[in-house]
């Protein structure tokens, strides 16, 4: 790993470029470089300026609050949030598993988002740069563009995401922000009328998002040598899988594999996550960089997401997008698939798994069950981890006697990636810029480079406020508890 | 005298009342609706709220507490009792700490359902973010006085009905609260029950049955439904139609130079823009795009006609992009709870900054390096979150959380056309 461009020597000569905001992306970020005379590139940051403080402010607010109120972290994933902290606040409901009607229309919603995510990012957001080339023209380098040069696939983008809205709208009464999973279930049967108004579109969606598939790795292999290359880097997957190994975005285990595709654990429960992953703090970020913790944080980084994922997996339980994992993974030869544009390829994968997943889900005659809620005995903590479209999403809460919550950790999927996305931007200083005159088109090669993470700058400024640590000693064979120490948030030990 | 001889006249039309009865109660008989808040028939008028107030033979009166009297002329719906009874709404939001978005309450909730009713965008005054207090030391019921309006309501309820006299106000002025008679001050040393008539009456979200939270679904509430006076069959014939999509007849007359910008918000305004579908294709048709985070142009063009603001004013960076886009566009619209009155980020500003900070950067176990983030590059956080009608002028406002996509395609249409836009009574949500 390159970290010669995290802190310049000396910096007092070089000139300064800023990106900012950051843009066709999902939130607010900005890029500084800093440059010397012979315009050799430094220092390059890519910076998290803003702060919300979420875990400190939804301490003392009702646990069954917090779906609700958390999906405002971010309106581009909402769901993702109201289902990781819904999972959380089942746990603390001490509902272990939900009816089987519940579990499915909480598959449908995720599966909805997931699907209308992934499309906004791909057609909304960073098709131009691949349609029209990295250093085309400003003007025409957005959606604006692509609906006037290619007015057909930008529909299909608009439509393709409109579907997956509306599979979240007729669950959750909203596009963006609604409501649906409450303690121990969700808070409304689908419909007939909404399923059968679903299902109408089902064949068409599923064409699309094979075009989608189509669409994406050609853009992808139209260049190979150039793109494989770009920012590219051998990096640690990490991800939920399922428990026969498949793609798996609502519930599974952690699996690590390494950049040679070899496992570095599996099966790890996800409520031990505190004891796998450690964050480093440093100063001119507000976005924390998290690592494993028994690698070190020279070698212990990672990414998330649509690669993650469809590197990780052993199958995708679909038909049409397993013959699409298929193809990628023969791309991919011996290795992992590590190029960072190839997200975009196994995002369209992952399109078009949820569109097929979306139709089974809605011929399931359990989609409209009107048996919804379980109810459990009241426990005072909860975990809730899902594969959002970005990655891996965790949500921790420790609640008091008088239900309100008195602890909460979120570690968001962007985060993971934070030492992954400097180091493709330092990449791409060193090989696309580094002598050349500066101008707004060769900058544009930065957030190129950015985009392909799809990094939801939004959900990344939340602020991060730890749990305090628990460690316990158990008896090797018995699994007995032998002794326990815990470290509250102020530091203090106690057993 | 005989009772049918007793009549007095709301806005033109005779109505009859019986001696003794007030204003309020004739004119509910006669399904005329006063806005009202701290009324409800069952109990004797408390007048806290004023909302109710009306012209009665020339004056301001409340009609709750004021009795009828032969050939009274009250006048009710008058487009200055509006304005009035708007400023009134306004300043009962923002005397408390009202977050509809994630409000329990919202959708079922009288004084939300008052202001979609008088058409309140914005909250006009300075957030004063009182330092209110949530007691859910009761098993079954919680207070969140964060949203309590004073109504009274409970406190009647407890002693008239109950006959527990549970409640009480305490202090004076911006430190006046809803107190509760018992030695410790909280809910649980009372006899208050789940099955009492004070744990039902709340017009608001701050006397909460625990864990019966969101269970009635978008869509089903009440206030999703009805308006507030149609509850009352007042105007049947305006009962909420099916939202509708909203097509414009008119072409537009030119078009139009757009910038949008997100400060400290999620992004959901954002994206509930591009929600519009297939009408964007037409939109975009239709306007020019110039700064925003959907395409790479860095700057406002100093002609903009429009310009969109999503989110809250958190630090100095979103100062000067907020005064940036002021200077560029001629119209600002704030867009969602954020811009208008501070939303889910200002939750932060009953909590010192420092301490949301060392909570994150200092006192997190598991962390390397453990340090607070300073540095040039980072902004400066400002001690408290505002709505961005406190740093700049905003021209128009579109409430939501999201505002749902018809309310933009319906706001863009009416500018486009040269009219001042409007919303809708089903396009105006809090949340
Ligand atoms: S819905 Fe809740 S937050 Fe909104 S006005 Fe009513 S009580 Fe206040
Ligand atoms: S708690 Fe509710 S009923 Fe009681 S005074 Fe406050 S708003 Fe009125
Ligand atoms: S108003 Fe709601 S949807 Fe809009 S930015 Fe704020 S939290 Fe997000
Ligand atoms: S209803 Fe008359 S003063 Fe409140």
């Amino acid at each position: 790993m390159d970290h010669s461009l995290d802190t310049a020597e000396n910096s007092e000569n070089l000139k300064r470029f800023v990106i900012e905001p950051v843009s066709r992306v999902e939130g607010h970020g900005k890029v500084t470089l800093l440059v010397d005379d012979n315009n050799q590139i430094q220092q390059c940051r890519l910076h998290i300026a803003e702060f919300r403080g979420f875990e400190r402010f939804i301490q003392g607010r009702p646990y069954w609050e917090i779906p609700i109120l958390v999906q405002r972290l971010c309106g581009i994933c909402p769901v993702s949030h109201h289902i990781a902290a819904g999972k959380a606040i089942d746990m603390i409901s001490g509902v272990t598993e939900l009816t089987e009607s519940a579990y499915k229309l909480r598959l449908l919603l995720h599966y909805g988002q997931t699907l209308q995510s992934h499309a906004l990012h791909f057609f909304h957001l960073c098709s131009p740069d691949f349609l029209f080339g990295f250093e085309s023209e400003l003007a025409g380098r957005n959606i604006v563009g692509v609906i006037q040069k290619h007015p057909e696939l930008a529909l299909q983008g608009v439509k393709l995401r409109k579907y997956g809205q509306e599979v979240i709208r007729v669950i959750c009464g909203k596009r963006i922000h609604g409501t649906g999973c409450i303690p121990g279930g969700m808070n409304k049967p689908l419909s007939r009328e909404d399923k059968h108004y679903l299902l109408g579109d089902t064949e068409q969606i599923i064409a699309w998002a094979e075009c989608a598939v189509k669409t994406a790795r050609d853009c992808y292999l139209a260049n190979e040598p150039f793109h494989k290359n770009f920012a590219g880097l051998r990096s640690n997957y990490l991800s939920l899988v399922g428990d026969k190994g498949e793609l798996n975005l609502y519930h599974g285990k952690l699996r690590l594999k390494d950049a040679s595709g070899n496992l570095l654990f599996d099966k790890q429960d996800y409520c031990d996550y505190q004891n796998l992953i450690q964050e480093e703090v440093k100063s001119w970020t507000y976005m924390k960089f998290p690592f494993i913790k028994t690698m070190g944080k020279e070698s212990g980084w990672y990414r998330t997401g649509p690669l993650a994922r469809v590197n990780n997996c052993d199958y995708i339980p679909t038909p049409l997008a397993e013959m699409a994992r298929q193809e990628f993974v023969a791309y991919g030869g011996k290795e992992p698939v590590h190029s960072t544009l190839a997200y975009h390829w196994a995002r369209m994968i992952e399109v078009l798994f949820s569109a097929e997943k979306i139709k089974q889900l809605l011929f399931d005659p359990m989609i409209t069950g009107k048996d919804l809620i379980v109810q459990g005995k009241r426990q005072s903590e909860g975990i809730g981890v899902v594969e959002a479209p970005r990655g891996t999403l965790i949500h921790h809460y420790q609640v008091g006697e008088d239900d309100l919550i008195t602890k909460a950790n979120l570690i968001v999927a962007t985060t993971h990636n934070n030492t992954a996305l400097n180091e493709s931007i330092r990449i791409v200083c060193t090989q696309q810029i580094n002598g050349r005159e500066i101008s707004e088109k060769v900058l544009n090669n930065i957030e190129v480079a950015i985009r392909a993470y799809d990094p939801c700058l939004s959900c990344a400024t939340h602020a991060i406020g730890r749990m305090p640590l628990k460690v316990e000693m158990r008896h090797q064979q018995s699994g007995e508890l032998i002794s326990q120490l815990i470290k509250d948030i102020d530091g203090t030990l106690h057993r | 005298m005989s009772n049918h001889s007793n009549t007095f006249s709301i806005d033109g039309r005779e109505i009859p009342f019986i001696a003794g009865e007030t204003v309020m109660q004739a004119a509910l008989k006669a399904n005329i609706y006063i806005p009202h808040l701290c009324f409800n028939p069952e109990f004797p008028p408390n007048g806290s709220c004023k909302l109710c107030t009306c012209d009665i033979n020339g004056r301001k009166k409340s009609s709750c507490c004021t009795e009828a009297k032969q050939d009274m002329q009250v006048n009710n719906e008058t487009h200055e009792l509006t304005v009035m009874r708007r400023t009134l709404v306004q300043m009962l939001f923002v005397e408390g700490n009202h977050y509809c978005p994630f409000c329990e309450r919202s959708g079922n909730c009288q004084l939300q359902a008052i202001a979609y009713d008088l058409g309140v965008t914005d909250l006009h005054f300075p957030q004063f973010n009182a330092q209110r207090n949530v007691d859910a030391s009761h098993p079954d019921l919680m207070l969140d006085l964060n949203r309590c309006i004073f109504c009274e309501l409970c406190i009647r309820s407890s002693t008239e009905v109950d006959h527990k006299d549970i409640f009480t106000i305490a202090g004076r002025s911006i430190n006046k609260r809803l107190a509760i008679n018992s030695k410790s001050g909280l809910l649980k040393d009372t006899a208050m029950k789940v099955t009492d008539k004070s744990a039902h009456i709340c017009p608001v979200g701050c006397i909460i049955i625990k864990g019966e939270g969101f269970k009635t679904p978008i869509g089903q509430r009440l206030y999703d439904q009805h308006s507030i006076r149609d509850l009352g069959n007042l105007r049947p014939e305006s009962a909420i139609k099916a939202k509708s999509i909203v097509q414009p007849d008119v072409k537009p007359k030119k078009k139009l130079k757009l910038a949008t910008c997100s400060l400290a918000g999620c992004f959901g305004c954002h994206m509930s823009f591009l929600d519009m579908d297939e009408r964007l294709i037409e939109l975009l048709e239709r306007v020019e795009l110039s700064r925003s985070p959907l395409n790479d142009i860095k700057t406002c063009a100093p002609d903009c006609d429009l310009g969109l603001i999503e989110g809250a004013v958190c630090n100095t960076e979103n100062i000067a992009v907020l005064r940036h886009f002021r200077e560029s566009c001629k119209i600002i619209i704030a867009v969602g709870s954020c811009a208008i009155n501070g939303g889910v980020p200002s939750l932060r500003n009953n909590i010192d900054v420092k301490d949301c900070l060392d909570e994150a950067y200092l006192n997190g176990i598991g962390l390397v390096n453990p340090k607070v983030p300073i540095d040039k590059e980072l902004p400066y956080l400002l001690e408290k979150v505002y709505p961005i009608h406190e740093v700049i002028k905003v021209d128009y406002f579109l409430p939501g959380c999201p505002p749902p996509a018809d309310a933009f395609w319906k706001i863009l249409n009416d500018l486009l056309d040269g009219k001042e836009p409007e919303l809708p009574y089903d396009l105006l949500h809090f949340d």
